[in-house]
């Protein structure tokens, strides 16, 4: 592969990126070959050694978001085997991602376990409140429904209740459509609240995956 | 992420950290003296010059030269540094316990 053919490829790979880091890179490897040769090497020579154009381009990609996500050469806590029993070396730069050690993990699980004493019940009673308030709606708007059953029973007709059904319909209609956003509310509240609730439990080691 | 990868990935940063805090130095220059000691694709030496700029560990000055385009030069950051020997440090421990580990089971 010449200089032309890898550029072109590699241009081909990398125009997803926004075009000044685009631009860059491209200088970056069109100068690469500029020096290559003027050290007396071939285009196919400096082609080769800079790697396939696919696999660079996909590194590129990987690297833009991969920033701030560091290569740790020790995750702390596993280097029971070179460092017995120490606190293994606190040299982590990213203070968020260190494991918590296991006394404050034991305080962090059994607060977590008071918190859900009140919090769980509360979460369910939230959520029962909103199956009532849609339990009402689709009685609401099935009542003429029970005015019909009334009427069946040979209880006579009354043209109030009638009348009355036709109002709980709208109120019953209004209600469903407020239950949407309050499933939704609940749903995403409990979802947070166990996500959350699983980062401690790990003691924070959302970082590593 | 593949953790081969992630490996050669950890060890040429860990590399162009050192070279850079040796002296300045310009990409081809780089992927010269990295290929001297270890087989790279020399290529992926770019993006990830970008990304230590981007983190602020490195800066980049342009060098005229007689001939050819101009250099663009790498300079480490204080912080370049301070990252570059947590770093250090954590390949000695890294290589020292699977060194370990290694004569341990070929003991055996």
């Amino acid at each position: 592969m010449n200089k032309e053919q890898f550029l072109m490829e590699l241009q081909g790979h990398l125009s997803v990126l926004p075009p000044e880091e685009y631009h860059e890179l491209m200088e970056d490897y069109e100068a690469h070959f500029a020096f290559g040769l003027q050290n007396g090497k071939t285009e196919q020579e400096i082609a080769r050694e800079l790697g396939d154009p696919y696999e660079l381009a996909q590194e590129a990609l990987r690297e833009r978001n991969t920033e701030n996500e560091h290569v740790y050469w020790s995750n702390p806590a596993d280097y029971s085997f070179s460092q017995p029993s120490s606190q293994a070396t606190p040299l982590s730069g990213l203070p968020a991602a260190k494991p918590r050690r296991s006394a404050a993990q034991t305080l962090a699980v059994s607060g977590l376990f008071l918190l859900n004493l009140v919090a769980v019940p509360l979460i369910f009673s939230f959520w029962a409140v909103v199956v009532c308030i849609a339990i009402a709606a689709a009685v609401s708007i099935l009542s003429p429904v029970l005015v019909g059953l009334d009427y069946a029973f040979g209880n006579g007709f009354f043209p109030a209740k009638a009348y009355a059904s036709l109002f709980m319909v709208g109120i019953g209609i209004l209600l469903g459509l407020g239950c949407k956003p309050l499933f939704k509310g609940m749903l995403s509240l409990s979802l947070s609240y166990k996500n959350w609730h699983k980062r401690i439990v790990r003691g924070g080691q959302q970082n590593e995956s | 992420m593949d953790i081969s990868v992630q490996f050669k990935k950890g060890a040429l940063e860990l590399c162009v950290l050192v070279l850079i805090h040796e002296q300045d130095r310009y990409g081809y220059e780089l992927a010269q003296s990295v290929s001297e000691h270890i087989e790279v694709a020399e290529g992926a030496l770019y993006p990830l010059l970008r990304r230590l700029v981007n983190e602020g560990y490195c800066t980049t000055y342009l060098q005229e030269s007689s001939e050819g385009p101009p250099r663009k030069y790498y300079k480490l950051t204080a912080s370049g540094e301070t990252h570059m020997k947590v770093l250090v440090r954590e390949w000695r421990l890294f290589t020292a316990g699977v060194s370990k580990l290694i004569e341990k089971g070929s003991r055996i």
